[in-house]
């Protein structure tokens, strides 16, 4: 790079000469802090001040981000009143875990969570599997350990999203019999629509991870949640085809590094079980083709392969709607063939 | 930006917490102003950094070294961007890029033109044409540096930063 023409020097300059005129904002560090702090059950950031105004800020980010355009209920800024350092205290378990040292007790398990993706007939479901490091406070089995990841973790897709404020905690989580007590910090602030979607994101996530589960009980500081709905008794699973997004791409998974022939592997429902897909690359369809999935609301798994060169693709698997063949139920997923 | 963060002083490693601290205050500024060039749009910009950086806390563990953690920031702020310019609704795709800033008073009249002209040429590039060349001509990241933080091959590096630089010459050229 060290003769460089006259172009590249021309790029370089006007690269610099962009890029000093960008000013960030100054409250990076706060932000990020926030982030971090609901993606976690337990802050350590030693200022309780701090972390509250920062999840104050993130709640203001991220419900408008997320849920900003679909609902106007317009209350997702403000701060869970319990979000508050009293609930650390209350919720620390002693246990040998309770340290967030990297050499504390850590369980790794591959778990199922659900998240919401809005979607124009409405917020829909989508599962990921999740390689999940879990600090293990009780003998929490898989089902615990993906409320957990639900809370904490983001979704891998950037299409996806949790419409649950990013600082709930978990303060407790028991089961009895077949039905799971989970009681939280808060609640969601979104419209019933997207309530209802969260209120299954969690009945999902809790029983496809463990299938002695069938239904949830909801709490929140102990008590029914107050929202649109009534949540006081146990929730079940709502009808799939209710709740669910149409189509999924299960394989290959956000950012996976794959070999060629690249699997195709998704579980959807579509009319006359025709599910379709493409495959793009820098923007352009490079491959495309069709295959079976459930037919009118029946999910089943749907399978397909396609040869491709080394590089960078999206892939998007959708239904041509049987209006004007354009795709709905979208679903797609970036990836890269080595 | 293509140095290191200073290594912990105390010689115990870092928590993930002060790992975000450190490397914050020493890369969060250029891997903004990364992401402005690719996204030209200074607050998408700023979530993308603080999304990575949020996400890099979660991998620390993974990590441990401030090297790897500015790879993977690096590899995170390219990818995030990416799909934030996916997700770009397709009007704004095609309008007008914005400045990112109010342009300072040192930058003359000509110099905004050269500038606007050349940054709106590399965003007509096919992204991962602009992505090899922001990488190389702004951070100055060696052909293995770039595969790595995109995700491909250095003989796909190569070729998108001939291919880039080509259609650069050929749109800007009679301008010079």
């Amino acid at each position: 790079m060290s003769d460089e023409d006259q172009m590249e020097t021309r790029l370089r300059r006007a690269l610099n000469s962009e890029a000093a005129m960008v000013q960030p904002a100054g409250d990076g560090l706060q932000k990020i802090r926030g982030g971090i702090d609901a993606g976690r059950r337990r802050s350590w950031w030693r200022t309780p001040v701090v972390a509250l105004a920062a999840a104050a800020v993130l709640g203001l980010a991220a419900g408008g981000v997320f849920f900003g355009l679909r609902d106007n209920s317009g209350t997702s800024a403000v701060p869970p009143a319990t979000g508050d350092s009293s609930t650390d205290a209350t919720t620390d378990t002693p246990s040998p875990s309770s340290s967030p040292s990297p050499s504390s007790t850590a369980a790794t398990d591959d778990v199922y969570v659900y998240y919401v993706q809005g979607n124009p007939e409405g917020p829909k479901l989508y599962r990921e599997q999740h390689s999940f490091t879990a600090q293990v406070t009780g003998d929490g089995g898989p089902a615990e350990l993906a409320v957990d990841a639900m809370f904490r973790q983001g979704a891998t897709d950037p299409d996806y999203g949790s419409p649950w404020p990013p600082d709930v905690k978990v303060l407790d989580y028991r089961q009895d019999a077949d039905t799971v007590t989970v009681d939280l910090s808060a609640f969601m602030k979104n419209g019933g629509a997207v309530e209802k979607a969260g209120v299954q994101q969690l009945v999902y996530t809790v029983t496809a991870n463990d299938p002695s589960v069938k239904k949830v009980r909801l709490l929140v500081n102990g008590k029914a949640p107050q929202g649109h709905h009534d949540w006081s008794s146990p929730i079940r699973r709502a009808p799939m085809a209710d709740v669910q997004g149409a189509i999924w791409i299960l394989a290959p998974s956000q950012n996976a590094t794959v070999s060629s022939p690249v699997a195709i592997d998704g579980y959807g429902t579509a009319f006359e079980a025709t599910i379709s897909w493409e495959v793009r690359k820098d923007g352009a369809a490079v491959a495309q083709g069709h295959t079976q999935g459930g037919a009118n609301g029946e999910f089943a798994e749907f399978h397909d392969t396609v040869a491709l060169p080394a590089g960078d693709y999206e892939l998007t698997a959708f239904e041509a709607s049987a209006k004007d063949g354009s795709p709905i139920h979208i679903d797609t997923k970036t990836f890269t063939v080595n | 930006m293509n140095g290191t963060a200073d290594a912990p002083v105390t010689g115990r490693a870092w928590d993930a917490d002060e790992a975000v601290t450190q490397i914050y205050s020493a890369q969060y500024g250029a891997l903004v102003r990364l992401a402005a060039l690719l996204l030209r749009d200074v607050g998408a910009a700023e979530e993308v950094v603080q999304d990575s950086f949020v996400a890099m806390h979660g991998s620390w563990r993974r990590l441990r070294d401030p090297d790897s953690a500015l790879a993977y920031l690096r590899q995170a702020v390219v990818n995030r961007s990416r799909s934030a310019l996916r997700h770009r609704s397709v009007e704004q795709r095609h309008a007008p890029a914005p400045m990112p800033d109010q342009a300072s008073a040192e930058h003359g009249a000509l110099e905004t033109l050269e500038r606007e002209d050349v940054i709106r040429a590399l965003h007509r590039l096919p992204r991962r044409q602009c992505e090899v060349l922001v990488l190389r001509y702004y951070v100055d990241l060696s052909e293995a540096q770039i595969a790595d933080a995109i995700g491909i091959s250095r003989g796909a590096v190569k070729s998108h930063a001939s291919r880039g630089m080509a259609s650069l010459r050929a749109s800007l050229e009679h301008t010079a």
